[in-house]
């Protein structure tokens, strides 16, 4: 074996650590197109609401303006309510569903995946004609209250929260888990509500978000059956006050962003809880 | 045939050293394996050299030329990786002859050379086959014919067998190493696997926290292990706790018996406690007739426990020294039972003093590879070449048992490669059961990454 | 809640059928009455409308089958809506799916810092959720006549209007992308990341450059994924409805179809259950091109 003494290393660090460091040039530009174009809308909103100051009103005019509107908190209040509506409904039909399914109708599950598509092929609008003579014929207590919102709105949901409620329900083992509880003595509905809910937490609150947003964003079916919910509001203080609808707008972003940050960080935080596999 | 030199190569990844001045010397046609447990930067170091992470300060010389300053596709090096590194859009023969695709080399000339080397690795048949129709086995196969095609200077292997079955494991070492032989390549090995190191390696770097603790022939590091660590990890030990009676003997006292320590460096000052390390196939054990006394120079022992192993059982032992382990043939082994007497005789010629990596000379003169052996080391004076078949050699080691107990160290090492260390970024990887091609589910009908695409629905009003 | 009836059922745990004893068979039975809540409300809610208004499209207001309702919708105005709801679909699908691939590719880029991947992705997400009202003012106010980014591109010299439109092709398709390609990104992050590193480094190793990688590797294996997002993005443009309203585009199919419901046309009303029809034929063939992607893709799956 030759053998060769060892000489001092040259100095090569920092011509490594260029070569470590690098991000090609190519995905920096992509980048910057992208922030460019997010904001550009962003920031052309503020400045027009800027434009549309004298002094001695300061920028938070128009947002002052919006918030003391009762029109606006009428409208806002209504959307958080039907929201909160459609989240229940929906939690409430899908949990025990998607949870039964997986546990004991696992051959429907493919059924169950074809009717999450449902909804995106029945677009809003075209589920609002095919509601129309259900709606006209039937005037009764139901479809004058904004509560009918809610029950369609679940149904708009509906891919979301499956989605999300079957992939937290398939990172836990369900069937082991049901079977240990069962073992011990715990009935299936019982098991349902203090074994399996805890661990589908981050994908009930995930699912649950996301309904929210849809439900508090749902312009077309609330504006076709004329109910005034929050996104309405938006639409006409758009079209009549120009400076306010803008304010709105900009105020929607802040809020949707803050949702997606919270949902991106709860998705983050471990919603497979039991579903770190162990390397023997 | 090339000479591969890693000189003083250090690479820190926020506060973890994963390397700390790896020094290592490879001749040419020389298969060198890097055995450690994860963590202990053998992965860091193969992949600084093949390119894709680089030290923060060191040097890596192929053939006196610095390669550092070189792009991983420029290196000339082949890469078999630990799974799953096949493209799973090409055929066997289409991912052999990628290499030769890139150096544009002429149709005829790739094909008939793919050919040459999947008939080499036992796949002649398989040409047509797309990864996710072949075994692991199949797949590594080809990984490796993959990697040979373009002729490389170096051969680099990345646990390529940990993610296969045991048989096939076994099956697949050998023929690496024949190829290895054939082609007479220059090749780095990396394993946590000792038995699989030990078999095939021309020499054998423990490593271990980022050093090598040490190198030498699979012989020198089971029989003279020159740490705890390597004594440890490489076999099975026993440990005694003694009391230096004099250091010109070199003996020691160890409950009621003395013992004169073979190792010729040993260099404890009398009145020390020190702790003696013998291997197990060392201890020897004898029926004791009941009420006899254990003849000199043997300590009385009981059987605690019996671990049939095949060839050899082992036998857990009581003793005034503690518990201590031996192997014994299995035929002499019918004889034991739980609760047996037997005298128990420690194998002088085998004892040794070891000290753990973080005390002084000793152990540095002993991971500088450049140092000559020191005297009194079981060194052959023929170095035989493992793994392949030839001569039975006058000394082999003993039969080894199928695996050690507490080796099977969970797969890779913890030192990330170039895509640095975000340990709070939470797992991006789904998990790889039933996946032998490789390609996760990328369904964005049911998005399993994150939180990310959860919260992008198309808003119901658009 | 139909659960309580079936808490002494027990666990048929079993569903390979045949071999089951009868008294397991008939949990199972009994265990379809589980999911009857929910598929009722799916049929109050979603079938039953969508197969009214499937019918309605075939026929008279009194009830008797016709064509005339489809027929109508091949003649003026209809067509142009059609063609101009899909030109603004394929635009929108098209140039989103290329941005949002590059911008995905950037953003898992192993160099990058670490803020870069939760801000761009959390924004993603508000992005593609941002249509509708806010996102047509949002424009309005920079692309718009009085807008910001017109007022600076006249000052440096160009003024885009009268040629450019936010309710023309290019304006709207600019306003759809602002939802499009944030999504592209949001779905495109799993598919990159299913590209093993292992493929990168083994082509790197063997010699290939980026663009061989991408040319022989990358591309090859995502393509189909690729071409299947841009459908189903195409679908999410061609569904939209209140970003156009919003924008004040009349020409489309969805607003054409609102118009019906509000009563604020002129045409037969039963055409809008035809129209809806035409709509949901052109989402079913998108799907199904979608699926029929995607199942190539899992074909690098066992």
């Amino acid at each position: 074996m030759a053998q060769v003494t060892a000489t001092p290393p040259p100095a090569a660090s920092h011509r490594i650590r260029r070569a470590r460091s690098r991000v090609p040039v190519w995905h920096v530009l992509w980048l910057v197109v992208a922030a460019i174009f997010f904001l550009a809308p962003i920031y052309s909103v503020v400045q027009f609401s800027l434009e549309g100051t004298t002094p001695p009103q300061t920028i938070f005019h128009w947002y002052h303006a919006v918030f003391d509107d009762p029109m606006f908190r009428s409208s806002f209040w209504l959307s958080i309510q039907i929201s909160l509506e459609t989240v229940g409904v929906s939690l409430l039909l899908m949990v025990p569903t998607v949870f039964w399914i997986h546990l004991r109708l696992p051959r429907l599950r493919p059924v169950m995946d074809l009717i999450s598509i449902l909804p995106f092929v029945v677009p809003p609008i075209v589920l609002i004609v095919g509601l129309a003579p259900f709606l006209r014929d039937f005037s009764t207590w139901l479809f004058v209250r904004p509560e009918v919102l809610a029950l369609i709105y679940v149904v708009f949901a509906l891919p979301f929260m499956y989605r999300s409620l079957d992939a937290g329900l398939r990172a836990i083992d369900l069937r082991t888990l049901v079977e240990a509880a069962e073992s011990l003595g715990s009935s299936v509905p019982r098991t349902l509500l203090t074994v399996i809910l805890p661990n589908l937490r981050a994908a009930i609150i995930g699912g649950s978000l996301l309904t929210v947003a849809i439900s508090m964003g749902e312009f077309t079916v609330a504006s076709l059956l004329g109910f005034f919910t929050f996104p309405i509001y938006t639409y006409q203080a758009g079209t009549s006050l120009a400076y306010e609808g803008v304010a709105v707008s900009f105020l929607s972003f802040i809020l949707v962003w803050g949702a997606m940050l919270a949902l991106y960080l709860l998705g983050r935080g471990g919603s497979s809880a039991a579903g770190v596999a162990i390397r023997e | 045939m090339s000479t591969v030199q890693l000189r003083g190569l250090r690479r820190t990844y926020g506060s973890v050293v994963a390397l700390d001045h790896l020094d290592l010397n490879i001749t040419s046609g020389e298969f060198v394996s890097l055995l450690g447990p994860s963590g202990c930067g053998k992965t860091t170091a193969l992949r600084i050299v093949a390119g894709f992470d680089w030290p923060d300060s060191g040097d890596v010389l192929v053939d006196g030329h610095d390669v550092l300053g070189q792009p991983a596709n420029k290196r000339d090096m082949g890469m078999v990786f630990q799974a799953y590194s096949l493209f799973p859009n090409m055929t066997a023969q289409q991912n052999v002859e990628f290499g030769l695709r890139i150096r544009k080399q002429h149709h005829e000339q790739r094909s008939k050379r793919a050919r040459e080397l999947l008939e080499l690795v036992g796949l002649g048949s398989a040409m047509d086959r797309y990864p996710r129709q072949m075994s692991g086995g199949q797949q590594q196969r080809v990984a490796l014919a993959r990697s040979l095609a373009i002729e490389p200077k170096v051969l680099l292997l990345d646990e390529p067998l940990s993610a296969l079955d045991a048989k096939v494991r076994v099956q697949l070492r050998e023929e690496v190493r024949r190829i290895q032989l054939e082609l007479g390549i220059t090749t780095i090995y990396v394993t946590h696997d000792q038995e699989e190191a030990l078999s095939i390696s021309d020499r054998v770097a423990v490593m271990s926290a980022g050093r090598v603790e040490q190198l030498g022939t699979p012989a020198q590091i089971y029989s003279g292990p020159r740490t705890a660590f390597v004594a440890n990890f490489v076999g099975t030990m026993n440990k005694i706790e003694g009391v230096v009676v004099s250091r010109q003997d070199r003996s020691v006292r160890c409950g009621p018996v003395t013992v004169i320590v073979a190792d010729q460096s040993f260099s404890h000052a009398a009145g020390e406690t020190v702790d003696l390390y013998i291997r197990p196939e060392d201890v020897r054990v004898t029926l004791l007739a009941d009420g006899a006394r254990p003849p000199a120079g043997s300590l009385e022992g009981r059987v605690t426990s019996l671990t049939f192993l095949g060839p050899v059982t082992r036998v857990g032992l009581q003793t005034a020294l503690g518990t201590l382990l031996s192997d014994v043939s299995s035929a002499v082994a019918l004889d034991l039972a739980a609760d047996t007497p037997v005298a128990v005789e420690l194998d002088s010629s085998s004892l040794r003093s070891l000290v753990s990596a973080d005390s002084l000379q000793p152990v540095e003169a002993a991971a500088d590879p450049n140092e000559p052996e020191p005297a009194g080391d079981t060194t052959p004076e023929v170095v035989p070449i493992y793994g392949a078949p030839m001569e039975p050699l006058a000394e082999t080691p003993p039969p080894r048992p199928v695996s050690e107990p507490g080796w099977g160290e969970p797969l890779g090492d913890g030192a990330g490669g170039p895509q640095g260390p975000e340990p709070g970024e939470g797992s991006d990887e789904p998990s790889d059961s039933g996946d032998p091609s490789g390609l996760k589910a990328a369904d964005p009908a049911r998005p399993e990454v994150e939180g990310s695409s959860d919260s992008a629905p198309p808003a119901a009003s658009r | 809640m139909a659960l309580a009836e079936l808490t002494d059922s027990g666990l048929a745990g079993n569903v390979l059928a045949g071999s089951a004893p009868p008294k397991r068979r008939r949990a199972r039975r009994w265990a379809f009455l589980g999911v009857l809540p929910f598929a009722a409300y799916i049929a109050i809610f979603l079938l039953i409308p969508t197969g009214e208004l499937i019918v309605n499209a075939f026929r008279t207001p009194s009830g008797a089958f016709t064509l005339h309702n489809i027929d109508d919708i091949f003649h003026a105005p209809f067509p142009s809506s059609f063609v101009f709801s899909l030109e603004l679909s394929a635009m929108s699908a098209l140039w989103g799916g290329i941005l949002g691939f590059l911008v995905a590719n950037a953003v898992l880029h192993h160099g990058i810092p670490r803020w870069v991947r939760p801000a761009y992705l959390s924004f993603s997400g508000m992005a593609a959720n941002f249509a509708g009202v806010p996102l047509a003012f949002a424009f309005t106010a920079t692309l718009g006549s009085l807008g910001v980014v017109t007022g600076l591109l006249k000052h440096a010299g160009f003024d885009i209007y009268p040629a450019f439109s936010l309710q023309a092709l290019m304006g709207a398709s600019l306003v759809y992308l602002f939802f499009q390609f944030p999504l592209m990104i949001l779905l495109m992050i799993p598919v990159i990341e299913g590209l093993r590193k292992e493929w990168r480094e083994a082509a790197s190793n063997l010699g290939a450059s980026s663009f061989a990688y991408w040319r022989y590797v990358g591309l090859p294996v995502i393509t189909p994924s690729l071409l299947g997002l841009m459908v189903l993005l195409f679908g999410n443009a061609f569904s939209a409805y209140a970003t156009a309203d919003a924008l004040g585009i009349s020409n489309l199919v969805t607003i054409q179809i609102a118009q019906f419901i509000n009563g604020n046309n002129v045409y037969d009303p039963q055409d809008a259950y035809a129209l809806a029809f035409g709509m949901i034929v052109i989402i079913i063939i998108t799907i199904t091109i979608y699926t029929l992607l995607q199942r190539r893709t899992s074909r690098w799956l066992k």
